[in-house]
């Protein structure tokens, strides 16, 4: 019995042997950077011109993100090494411009004047003439039509509840605009003010009224549906003009794995950094409807290649907004079903009151149900768990703070007096929320890394910038630097003793770093108090300069 | 020295056989390295070539295809579905009642739905009906309603009369009943309807079906338990209003306030005639956001006899106890000429889909109007569950205690 355990051992290491030589060529061949990196934009998409539709239930993504766990996970409780990195990110820990998302506020200057331009390409719907209706949803609580303008474009219009006049047509207005500048493909949505007679119901347009009964559209059904809309004083209706999305419509995309027709969707959703990311982007606005079904995919022509172009859609729900009516304060507090609060409820016989429900909150027309001063990012919930937004690490929301953190409060002035709500409070108590908001993502998500950026190699010195410093979150400080040379195939590192050191403001690049030849790659770790927060800053030589090529931050 | 065998005794390759194949196959490897991307582009571009060989047409899960399918029919729409099965619906103790439901909400361009339904148990308790209502009339400040409808219910409790009966006296009787009837009313505003009805009402009793109650008029004679023996026919007439002003059906703040009189002109034996009012408050307080509500009812039901000679039936007295008032009893544990009862529920939401209840209730039957107060109540406790979809209760469990045992109610609705 025991010489066959020992045989089974010896047998075993021989696999492990030969499959170590198998993988040597591999190993001979990795390496850590390209030469095209950090890479700012993804190649040209390749074409996924054989995509079609996949349809998407609401109900049945809730139920299986709610009860279920979709998509890869990190391995909780096996430490760092059960973490899966973020995908679809350059060595920089930046997204690149891709079908998925185009760096925008916080990589390029931005005016406040495209700020608030935001998607929007000077194609309001045209008031030079009546505005055929082409489909419409006239039954619940608002109703909605699908109008073609006399300039042939197609759009949705959409309408605030009876109950709170501009409410989602606001929250519409500044979430595209922010969700735009921060990166994301959104469709272009316009604020439009007219009288009925500007609507006219096409020819040959049909309705499925509630009772599901299919049937020539009539005037009578738009009068009737436009009982349900507010007007304002001179008797014009507010309503939000979205125009259709170009390409051929493929429905939602979901929050995990990737799309199976498509050859360019080759991140698992779950991990792509941009989807985890977010996360903060949803905590800032409150947008807890940020699930699949606000989404979608469409296949769109560029030079010649058809390609899925992912969007973000639907921000009427956000902030104070459940776009058919006011914010519960259930929602961006809590998911639909949260065990632990869950067992805590019913144990207790609800003596136990979530903090969320004993808070109070601003309630007004136009904004809904909304609070700040309560506002702790980490424990924002989404309606029910997205497999993004649960993978977020450090470094995603690291970087997603940073994009939150570039908005001016001229821009966010601007981008809500955009939406135009003729209350002056309600405008302010907007900007406030948001303002506040963002601040408090910096501070918490800064403080999760050691937020230091925009690294430079410049005069000598390797600079950067401090965000929590910059932002006033924290005093200077010092940070002690260790400085190596990289091994970029072996993944090693060999140290450059003689040249560590403290410093407050960027260190001095060591003789070995500039006087190295081409192609040579150098390792800049920095610390400061925090020993567990590290970054490790690669340098290159390449044509006679030294750049950055990757950052790595650990927490 | 190298051979070696396998576990099973065979022969098996040499090391050196498994070396060499491991170096032939290393070599085999190396031409990878010429394939190596020189580029992050290259990398991203051959992981989309790979790819490209698998392509596969998106499909939706199966249990999603099978949702988005019913949804396609309408069968999860209330508004839209034409035939579905109607649950329940039978007066409580006939046993779990299901049967086919037929829908029609499009009738003169959609102001007229049209519903037909039946409904069975395995006591043999069934349930017709056919209900044309308005829709849409004056924008809904206009209502109307035709129903017929029969039951034939053969498991009615009845423990003798009055607020002493015992509990050991239960029978079981059966009540049929044809009906036909119409509403009209009008809400001049918001929370206010007012209304009228009128009908015509048959009915027939008879020896209950249950096995392990004997039947009533084993137990019970003409004098305690009046039309029990001959039936009467009644033409109904009844005026109503209600003040409802909850912000949900199942409602989490506001009140509702109605009452009823409702007139029971006995055709037949001219033995049976009188009036009935109805007298009902609830009042909902919600806090911690609407989180937490303190429900609370009041209901009293009167009769008054049109003239001497005049006794209400027994079938149609007011009655006590079961899921929705007394909860610790059995269903219609107390008949008698009059009640008066009050619930109050502690409800807190456990999850989004579900909220528990603590609830008290007290009430009792008397047989003279002067004798309603808040004196000598039956009370029972408990503890229910109440799933909710889109602030509407769909189920419930509740679990009432008394001192006559242990009520457990499966229900498709709030008590109130």
């Amino acid at each position: 019995m025991n010489a066959i355990f020992h045989r089974m051992v010896r047998v075993g290491m021989i696999k492990k042997l030969i499959a170590c030589l198998l993988c040597l060529p591999l190993l001979l061949v990795a390496r850590k950077f390209y030469d095209d990196d950090p890479l700012e934009k993804e190649p040209p998409p390749s074409s996924a011109d054989q995509a079609v539709p996949r349809g998407l239930n609401d109900f049945f993504d809730a139920v299986m993100n709610t009860l279920g766990h979709p998509g890869e996970r990190h391995q909780e409780g096996k430490g760092e090494a059960a973490l899966i990195p973020a995908g679809g990110a350059n060595t920089l820990g930046e997204v690149p411009d891709s079908a998925w998302f185009t760096n925008r506020i916080g990589s390029q200057p931005m005016s406040v004047e495209e700020a608030v331009r935001g998607s929007r390409t000077g194609k309001a719907p045209s008031m030079d003439g009546p505005w055929t209706i082409t489909g419409a949803k006239t039954e619940g609580v608002t109703p909605g039509f699908q109008f073609k303008d006399p300039a042939g474009r197609r759009y949705v219009l959409k309408f605030d509840p009876p109950d709170h006049p501009e409410m989602a047509t606001a929250a519409e207005i500044v979430g595209t605009a922010l969700f735009h500048n921060l990166g994301y493909n959104v469709p272009e949505n316009y604020l439009v003010s007219f009288t009925p007679d500007q609507l006219v119901v096409g020819e040959e347009t049909m309705i499925t009224d509630e009772t599901g009964r299919r049937r020539p559209m009539s005037r009578e059904d738009v009068t009737r549906a436009l009982k349900r809309v507010p007007r304002d004083a001179q008797g014009r209706y507010r309503g939000l003009a979205s125009l259709f999305v170009a390409g051929k419509i493929l429905q939602n995309f979901r929050y995990h794995g990737t799309r199976d027709d498509d050859p360019n969707d080759i991140v698992r959703h779950e991990h792509r950094r941009d989807l985890r990311g977010l996360f903060v982007f949803a905590a800032w606005v409150n947008h807890n409807d940020s699930r699949a079904i606000n989404n979608l995919d469409a296949l769109v022509e560029e030079n010649g290649v058809k390609f899925i172009k992912h969007y973000l859609i639907d921000f009427g729900a956000i902030l104070g907004s459940a776009s058919i009516l006011s914010n519960s304060a259930r929602d961006g507090n809590t998911y639909f079903l949260e065990s632990k609060q869950t067992i805590a409820q019913i144990l207790s016989l609800g003596l136990y009151v979530p903090e969320w429900a004993r808070s109070d909150y601003i309630a007004h027309p136009a904004l809904g149900k909304i609070e700040y001063p309560r506002f702790e990012p980490e424990k924002w919930r989404p309606n029910y768990p997205n497999p993004a937004f649960v993978n977020r690490l450090p470094d995603d929301t690291y970087w997603a703070a940073k994009k939150v953190m570039s908005f001016s409060n001229e821009q966010i002035q601007a981008i809500v007096k955009d939406a135009q709500y003729s209350d002056p409070e309600a405008e302010k108590w907007i900007v406030t929320y948001l303002m506040h908001r963002r601040d408090i993502i910096g501070r918490t998500y800064f403080s999760k890394v050691l937020p230091l950026d925009h690294f430079v190699v410049r005069d000598g010195k390797l600079a950067f910038e401090d965000l929590e410093v910059r932002h006033g979150f924290v005093d200077k400080r010092d940070y002690q630097v260790e400085w190596s040379k990289f091994d970029n195939s072996a993944e090693t590192r060999s140290s450059l003793n003689a040249a560590n050191g403290f410093a407050a403001q960027g260190f001095a690049v060591p003789p070995e770093v500039s006087n190295s030849g081409d192609g040579a790659y150098f390792a800049a770790n920095i610390r400061s108090e925090e020993v567990a927060k590290t970054v490790t800053v690669y340098l290159r030589k390449k044509g006679g300069r030294v750049e950055i090529v990757g950052i790595d931050r650990t927490w | 020295m190298f051979s070696s065998t396998n576990t099973a005794g065979q022969a098996g390759p040499t090391w050196v056989t498994r070396l060499c194949a491991g170096f032939i196959l290393f070599l085999g490897a190396l031409p990878m390295t010429a394939q190596e991307p020189g580029s992050r582009a290259e990398l991203i571009l051959r992981a989309r070539r790979e790819k490209s060989q698998k392509l596969a047409a998106e499909k939706p899960y199966p249990a999603e295809q099978a949702i988005e399918r019913l949804e396609e029919m309408g069968l999860l729409d209330p508004n839209r579905r034409t035939v579905w099965p109607r649950i329940g619906g039978l007066p409580t103790g006939q046993g779990f009642a299901i049967g086919p439901q037929y829908y029609n909400p499009r009738l003169a361009n959609g102001h007229l739905t049209f519903r037909a339904s039946a409904a069975g148990s395995l006591s043999h308790a069934w349930l017709a009906d056919v209900q044309l209502t308005t829709h849409r009339i004056a924008d809904d400040h206009v209502f109307a309603d035709v129903l017929v409808s029969h039951l034939n219910a053969p498991r009615i409790s009845y423990f003798g009369p009055g607020p002493d009966s015992e509990k050991d006296a239960e029978t079981s009787y059966r009540l049929e009943t044809n009906s036909a009837g119409g509403t009209f009313g009008v809400r001049p505003f918001s929370p206010l309807s007012l209304g009228v009805t009128g009908g015509y009402l048959t009915t027939n009793t008879g020896p209950g079906n249950h096995d392990d109650f004997p039947r009533t008029e084993e137990r019970f004679d003409a004098t305690q338990t009046p039309g029990l023996l001959d039936q009467s026919d009644f033409l109904t007439t009844a005026v109503f209003a209600a003040f409802d002003y909850r912000d949900y059906p199942s409602a989490r703040n506001g009140g509702l306030y109605s009452a009823r009189l409702t007139n029971y002109d006995d055709r037949t034996l001219n033995r049976h005639s009188f009036r009935l009012l109805h007298l009902e408050a609830q009042q909902h307080f919600g806090f911690f956001q609407n989180r937490r509500v303190i429900a609370l009812r009041a209901r009293t039901v009167m009769t008054f006899t049109s003239g001497a000679g005049q006794t209400v039936p027994f079938y149609l007295q007011p009655r006590l106890g079961g899921s929705d008032d007394m909860r610790g009893f059995r269903p219609y544990r107390f008949y008698d000429d009059h009640h008066i009862v009050a619930n109050a529920e502690y409800r807190w939401e456990a999850f989004a889909g579900l909220d528990m209840a603590l609830f008290f209730d007290a009430g009792k039957v008397v047989p003279k109007r002067s004798q309603i107060n808040f004196h000598d109540l039956e009370t029972s406790t408990g503890i229910g569950f109440r799933f909710n979809a889109r602030n509407s209760v769909f189920m419930r469990l509740d679990l009432g205690f008394s001192n006559e045992g242990v009520g457990f109610w499966f229900k498709f609705a709030n008590p109130f």
